[in-house]
């Protein structure tokens, strides 16, 4: 359990997660952008993953979040 | 960061955020997609105004609320709140348009310090990737997190 301290000092927001929410998550709301997007990706020069041994790792539940009734 | 923020709620894959801007143009749902893209890691940072009465997203909407900087400091946060979760990432913003793009710059700018010191930035040009130089104008911008 997180003090005041600790939850005062995070440069992450407190979220509340909105279970309204869920019906966008398997719904792209700006196709254009990842068009565009995955076309610039073809041929750019990424700079180098500096955390790849972290790839494809997500923290579970490390930003604060509060569920919406 | 002491920028006013407005209050953000997200799904609890904390890739859609959504805030409501208020203003002199009423009140205006806006929301921020983090898109995975064919790059296993690199997501796309879309953003736009969702039309109250249809549904649809607009990403070309100039809303004009006279609240650029909370909007602003709201989609850092957003940001911030992402990487949270997923710490390895890449995340890459382009506008729709130059005037978007330009916005996001200032987004940067305005926050510079913080995200100077929380993330490694990068300006792109057509291919390429530099370090972020304020005052340079970019077609995109690509961060990921530091952890010292």
């Amino acid at each position: 359990m997180k003090t005041v301290q600790e939850l005062n000092n995070r440069k992450a927001p407190i979220i509340a997660i909105d279970p309204a929410l869920d019906k966008y998550r398997d719904k792209i709301m700006f196709p254009e952008k990842l068009e565009k997007a995955n076309n610039m990706l073809k041929t750019a020069k990424l700079p180098p993953n500096r955390h790849s041994r972290l790839q494809g790792l997500t923290t579970s539940g490390s930003a604060e979040v509060e569920k919406q009734p | 960061m002491d920028t006013a923020k407005y209050n953000l709620k997200a799904e609890i894959e904390l890739t859609r955020f959504e805030f409501i801007s208020e203003g002199p143009n009423g009140v205006i749902r806006k929301l921020i997609e983090f898109q995975a893209t064919t790059d296993p890691g690199l997501y796309n940072l879309a953003f736009g105004d969702k039309n109250k009465h249809t549904g649809e997203i607009d990403d070309l909407a100039v809303s004009a609320n006279g609240d650029t900087e909370m909007v602003l400091a709201t989609v850092v946060f957003a940001v911030y709140a992402f990487f949270d979760k997923y710490p390895a990432a890449f995340v890459y913003a382009s506008g729709s348009t130059k005037e978007r793009t330009r916005l996001y710059r200032m987004g940067i700018t305005r926050f510079y310090d913080d995200m100077k010191r929380d993330f490694y930035l990068y300006g792109q040009t057509g291919d390429n990737f530099t370090p972020f130089e304020m005052g340079v104008e970019y077609d995109g911008f690509l961060a990921q997190r530091k952890f010292d």
